[in-house]
């Protein structure tokens, strides 16, 4: 048997050849050079940032590393583990390695936009707390932390999801889940955030970035090489969980594939009875249930504890909904996987079905974003301006449009076959994920900012003038994509590409 | 006395012709079933029978030809196809994380169906079905699906059955019950189409057997003449 990087280079070899859509192969190579671009941007601002602006950013150095290292534990305990270079269930044929599954996940965390955008930031701090010195040093502490962390993140992923095999473990995960969010919810509460801060073990990592910057050899090497082990740690104990994981018998996923569900009365229209099995579809596909609760839960914890100000309350329904567009949005028809072929041989006008994907998809992402912005703004200082209520609101609203929209625009052009049966199934490759993700996220990131110049000009009616057509701009979208699938060429390519295999 | 005209069959294939691109799948496939007889469709795999059967159940347009199913044109009418059409798709055919119920439901509310809830359960029972009614079908054998598709197709009891390989994994009982279904709906005058590779199965679903190789029916005779070992070799002699 070859050795993991031999495998998951010819993994990777095989996952390019797959990406055989018009444009994808490269949409990717353009999106690492603009990714390489936005890097060497984010560094070179360093210069350009005033005294007191760049005081500021120092001090939130270490919240921003810490930031970072949230992230690289909670993406991939989304994700079940990590990314997925091939889909397990088209290797089961195999000998992959452990170790493979393991490196596979580590070379797709940049897939998880927001890992980016977080990298970039780093990037950008880096270049701040380095500013006059040696960037090459420091620059060598911040990445020795990134892969530390995320290797760490993906090792104990990956510990999850083995323990979770099982009864016993799914309950444990759950109370220890449960009581570590209650108490980050309790120290948040009673002011402990700060103390928490204070003894986090990235205050140190930026010292050494500084250290690093500085010249002062001595302390930035310790810090680095501190750095070096723990990612030498986070390797071996990421391959060995990922081996007990895999290896491990269990009964996860077969509970609710061999338990009867309760049966619900028939739906009195036909658009309807197809919408009560497109949510069905969603919330008994553990993977997106999963994705659901915590892309509807933790970025509304994030900023309660942040006590975001009511000004960035703007900014998040745009993160929230481009996050739940991607749970399924961006290949709906997929929930109906090889029942596809069953279901376009029913006599029933073909819009239905878009239709009812459409609904089921507007609700989940509605219902992230409502609850993430009233979770969130718990906490914001003082009372909201009507300005600023509206631009919420406003937002909120185009945000949802504008995911819905894009996520139907690329489930008509680009379906894929995707199980979704097991709590690591993913929606759709990981490059076509990646950049669905950036369509979404430019757009509602552009709307959050339009909307918050908006509430700054003054008077309420603005944020809600502005998101009329921006909300007609979406219809009119939705609308040319409900008349592509009215084509039955375009049904039938969608049908044999997500009933395939 | 004046010669009667005789009734249009239920389904008729002209010159049909579909390409994939450059690849031509089914390539001037001439057919017609008419009411109360029973077709096989055999072939080796890739012959293009489940494109056909796709292409008679109005869910892959094809590139030419004419299709009637019932008096209606697939072209110009799917809908009014799609309702008198049942069809058991080749592969899978369900949706994951829908129960036989839910899909049945489904089924009802689009055929607009009324009182359905007793025949459902009755062909239910017949596959072997009614304990895992509520079962969504991801956690289904292969066997199981096969039988649940099978259900679908007739369920309304359509003109036309489509059933593209029924028997692929299911055990003696539920062959048993597939052959059973295919007795019922030529009884009632419904026209049957079933593709397999399983030549004695055909045999005893069928009365006609048709041959398709490299998308072309390359031979057709009663599927009796199949049987036996001479029937094989025949058979063997038409598809290499």
């Amino acid at each position: 048997m070859t050795g993991p990087l031999a495998q998951l280079w010819a993994l990777l070899l095989l996952r390019w050849h797959m990406a055989r859509q018009p444009g994808l192969r490269l949409g990717m190579v353009l999106g690492a050079a603009f990714l390489a671009w936005v890097l060497v941007l984010a560094v070179g601002s360093a210069s350009a940032l005033d005294a007191p602006t760049l005081a500021t950013a120092i001090e939130l150095a270490p919240s921003a590393y810490l930031g970072f290292g949230l992230l690289a534990v909670i993406a991939p305990l989304t994700a079940g583990g990590g990314t997925d270079v091939v889909p397990p269930d088209q290797l089961v044929a195999y000998p992959v390695r452990p170790a493979t599954h393991f490196f596979g996940g580590l070379l797709l965390a940049p897939a998880n936009l927001v890992w980016v955008v977080q990298l970039v930031a780093l990037s950008a701090l880096t270049a701040y707390l380095t500013l006059g010195g040696s960037l090459a040093l420091g620059a060598l502490t911040s990445m020795a932390y990134v892969l530390a962390i995320t290797a760490i993140g993906q090792a104990l992923a990956w510990l999850v999801v083995g323990l979770r095999q099982t009864r016993r473990g799914r309950r444990g995960v759950a109370i220890s889940g449960g009581a570590l969010l209650a108490a980050c919810v309790l120290a948040v509460r009673y002011g402990y955030g700060g103390t928490i801060l204070d003894v986090s073990p990235t205050r140190s990592v930026v010292a050494g970035v500084i250290a690093g910057g500085a010249g002062e050899q001595l302390r930035w090497a310790v810090t680095t090489g501190a750095l070096l082990l723990v990612l030498s740690v986070g390797l071996v104990a990421g391959i060995v969980a990922c081996g007990w994981s895999l290896g491990r018998p269990g009964d996860a996923g077969t509970g609710r594939r061999t338990q009867p569900v309760r049966r619900r009365s028939p739906r009195r229209s036909a658009l309807r009875e197809l919408v009560a099995v497109d949510r069905a579809s969603v919330w008994r596909a553990p993977a997106l249930r999963r994705g659901g609760l915590v892309i509807a839960v933790l970025p509304g914890l994030v900023a309660a504890g942040a006590a975001v100000p009511w000004n960035s309350m703007i900014i998040l329904p745009g993160l929230v909904a481009a996050g739940a567009g991607l749970l399924f949005g961006v290949n709906a028809f997929s929930l109906d996987g090889s029942g596809a072929v069953w279901l376009a041989s029913l006599p029933h006008d073909p819009r239905l079905v878009i239709r009812a994907k459409t609904l089921v998809l507007t609700e989940t992402v509605l219902a992230a974003v409502v609850l993430a912005a009233v979770s969130g703004s718990l906490r914001s200082p003082g009372t909201p301006t009507p300005e600023q209520v509206s631009a919420i609101v406003a937002s909120s609203l185009v945000c949802t449009a504008v995911v819905v929209a894009a996520a139907l625009a690329i489930s008509v052009r680009r379906p894929h076959r995707a199980d979704l049966n097991g709590p690591r199934d993913a929606v759709a490759p990981p490059g076509a994920l990646a950049l669905a993700s950036v369509r979404m996220a430019a757009p509602t990131a552009a709307v959050g900012v339009l909307l918050s110049a908006a509430a700054a000009v003054g008077g309420w009616g603005w944020p809600l003038a502005l998101a009329v057509p921006l909300l007609l701009g979406c219809g009119l979208s939705l609308h040319r994509s409900m008349k592509r699938y009215a084509d039955p060429l375009v049904r039938a390519r969608i049908v044999q590409a997500v009933s395939a295999g | 006395m004046p010669p009667t005209a005789l009734p249009e069959p239920i389904l008729v294939a002209e010159d049909l012709v579909v390409d994939f691109g450059s690849v031509r799948a089914v390539g001037g496939f001439d057919l017609s079933v008419g009411a109360g007889s029973s077709v096989a469709l055999v072939g080796r795999n890739g012959a293009g029978k489940s494109t056909t059967m796709r292409v008679l159940a109005g869910v892959l347009p094809a590139t030419g030809g004419r299709v009637r199913v019932g008096g209606h044109d697939i072209r110009s009418d799917a809908a009014a196809v799609r309702g008198v059409v049942g069809y058991c798709p080749d592969v899978g055919g369900l949706i994951p994380r829908a129960t036989p119920w839910e899909h049945l439901q489904l089924a009802a509310r689009l055929r607009g169906m009324r009182a359905w809830q007793d025949r459902a359960r009755g062909l239910l029972v017949d596959f072997d079905l009614d304990a895992a009614a509520d079962r969504v079908t991801s956690g289904f054998s292969h066997g199981m699906s096969r039988r649940l598709s099978v259900v679908l197709a007739v369920f309304h009891e359509p003109r036309l059955l489509l059933l593209d390989e029924p028997f692929d994994g299911v055990d003696p009982l539920g062959v048993d019950a597939t052959l059973a279904v295919v007795q019922a709906a030529r009884d009632a005058g419904a026209a049957v189409l079933v593709s397999t590779h399983l030549l004695e199965l055909a045999v005893r679903a069928c009365q006609e057997a048709v041959v398709l190789k490299g998308g072309r029916v390359v031979g057709a005779a009663p599927a009796a003449e199949l049987a036996g070992e001479a029937g094989r070799t025949r058979y063997r002699a038409l598809i290499t």
